[in-house]
């Protein structure tokens, strides 16, 4: 068995995250010890190697725990989930060190400055590159030597980014990085993240709402309603998948069984996603387009908001 | 190339062994300021100590019991997922608090014995270390021995604290209800340690408070008792790491 590993080591891995039927639990707040929610409810991800995936969903779909899980920050009750070739799960396993995450900045003593935190991985994460920290800092215009609790929250995101960057990791998981940025700071943002996965070997799992112009940033997708994944694949694929239709009028039927995912009134008629399968023998006065990404996950939100799991088995 | 470097290169996860000692350091940079806290309570306590009484030293006990509710009430998911990305695992977390109380505690009850040697070497009566408890044996008898049975007597009822509720405070942030429970047990483990040494008086029909003798004994029971409270609480913190697996997030969010 042992004779074997080199060899299973010296295969690239072809996916950075692999993720099967997770649940994760999580104590409320406020009644630390009340029985804990569900939060994921039995979610498959997969993440390949060196590209970007977005995991996107409503607030409360379970992005962030499942986000949280993939880091090793939290322990989960039912599945498997493995980063890196690491299964993680058992108390003892530790996160690998090729995974970066970017915890918020509440996690730091609150007189803290960026370089306590510099100081702080310089000690504990081998290969910590501070210079590089700093450079990362200068470019997104954070200072270095106020308190982390008197930098705005842009700037906070800027600074869990410019840490997690400065360990070169292979994996870079990062929650909304782009939430409270202003446009000059996303930009800089989606350039710098251009960067590092133009060089081989970085992969890259982002939560965010803001998918605005990220059609061409984007590789992979998954959508997440009510703690599932209830789409998921390439970017491209999905939107050769699905047509946006309108139809010119209102009595459509949506639901379980029915083409039309997330059917929206448009005033005078009714906007719907549908599957270029179903795209045959629609009525008259259905114009269809191509959609983009922001409408496939509107529509197939609000699809799943009623019916989660019949969309996930449908849409898989 | 380093192992990590030849980990990235072969696609496969870093293999290298961290540090021994590394959630410890951790663990001290983000808590500093609760054990810098801990620290400046223990010298105001040693100079009060000089010209007053060593009686507020002993109070200090206190606050070291409630040292895995301070700690714990620190951990937040989002402190959870630092250490992650640390690369530091929930396991780690419960060996670096083991060590951080241990630190704490260690200082506490060495501030309360040199507060204890002070008030002798100035010919003041003594607590013997152990507020609430009290050792006052013969004001004849060598008061230092005294003072050394207050120290173990300190560490025992402070690790059996631990033992009661470090599990609790270390699998998830700990509610306030823990503070109370931990100054209940701290006052419950003193009370059920006096018990042996009672018995001891009782089998050997001899006052264990008069003379270097019977304090000598009172030493070895106690030391005995640490041992086994140790012992104990090393089996304790292999169960409570054994239950962050049981697979339900501990940490609240």
């Amino acid at each position: 068995m042992n004779q074997q590993l080199p060899q299973q080591m010296s295969q690239p891995l072809s996916n950075a995250v692999m993720v099967r039927g997770l649940e994760v639990r999580i104590p409320s707040g406020d009644r630390p010890y009340a029985e804990p929610l569900l939060i994921v409810r039995g979610l498959d991800l997969t993440v390949p190697a060196g590209q970007v995936t977005s995991l996107v969903g409503a607030n409360g779909a379970g992005k962030t725990t499942t986000l949280r899980t993939v880091a090793g920050a939290l322990a989960f009750s039912t599945g498997t989930v493995e980063v890196l070739g690491t299964a993680l799960g058992p108390a003892r396993v530790r996160p690998p060190l090729g995974a970066a995450s970017m915890p918020d900045i509440s996690a730091y003593p609150r007189r803290w400055t960026p370089q306590h935190v510099a100081r702080l991985r310089e000690r504990v994460v081998p290969g910590f590159d501070s210079a590089r920290f700093e450079e990362l800092l200068t470019t997104f215009g954070v200072p270095h030597q106020r308190e982390l609790r008197r930098l705005s929250r842009g700037q906070a995101t800027q600074l869990g980014i410019a840490a997690a960057l400065a360990q070169d990791p292979q994996l870079l998981i990062l929650d909304e990085p782009f939430a409270h940025l202003d446009p000059l700071a996303r930009t800089e943002l989606i350039e710098v993240l251009r960067d590092v996965m133009a060089h081989e070997g970085h992969t890259l799992l982002l939560a965010t709402h803001d998918l605005d112009g990220m059609e061409r940033f984007v590789d992979q997708l998954v959508v997440i309603a009510q703690g599932r994944d209830v789409l998921s694949g390439e970017v491209e694929s999905l939107r050769e998948e699905f047509l946006l239709c309108d139809l010119d009028r209102t009595d459509v039927e949506t639901g379980p069984g029915q083409p039309f995912l997330g059917a929206s009134s448009t005033g005078t008629g009714t906007r719907a996603l549908i599957a270029v399968d179903d795209a045959v023998g629609l009525p008259a006065g259905a114009s269809l387009r191509r959609p983009d990404v922001s409408e496939i996950v509107t529509h197939v939100l609000r699809a799943a908001r009623t019916d989660a799991p019949s969309l996930r088995r449908t849409h898989r | 190339m380093s192992t990590t470097t030849a980990a990235r290169a072969s696609g496969g996860p870093p293999t290298e062994q961290r540090p021994a000692g590394l959630a410890l350091r951790t663990e001290l940079r983000l808590n500093a300021g609760q054990l810098a806290l801990t620290l400046m309570l223990c010298a105001a306590a040693l100079l009060w100590a000089a010209p007053a009484t060593d009686q507020y030293a002993g109070l200090l006990t206190l606050w070291a019991a409630l040292g895995w509710y301070r700690y714990g009430r620190a951990d937040t998911i989002e402190r959870e997922e630092l250490r992650a990305s640390l690369g530091l695992s929930r396991a780690d977390r419960v060996r670096g608090r083991l060590a951080l109380v241990g630190v704490e505690h260690a200082a506490v009850v060495m501030t309360v014995t040199a507060g204890a040697v002070i008030s002798v070497l100035l010919g003041r009566e003594t607590s013997g270390g152990a507020t609430p408890f009290s050792f006052t044996g013969d004001p004849s008898d060598p008061q230092l021995p005294i003072v050394v049975v207050g120290a173990l007597f300190s560490l025992a009822a402070l690790v059996a604290t631990g033992i009661v509720v470090g599990g609790e405070c270390t699998r998830r942030r700990p509610g306030r209800s823990m503070a109370l429970l931990s100054i209940l047990t701290y006052f419950l483990a003193g009370v059920l340690l006096a018990i042996p040494l009672a018995l001891v008086e009782i089998a050997l029909r001899f006052d264990l408070w008069s003379g270097t003798g019977g304090i000598a004994i009172v030493g070895t029971v106690l030391a005995a008792l640490l041992a086994g409270l140790l012992l104990r609480l090393r089996l304790s913190v292999r169960r409570w790491i054994r239950g962050l697996d049981s697979g339900r997030s501990e940490t609240v969010r």
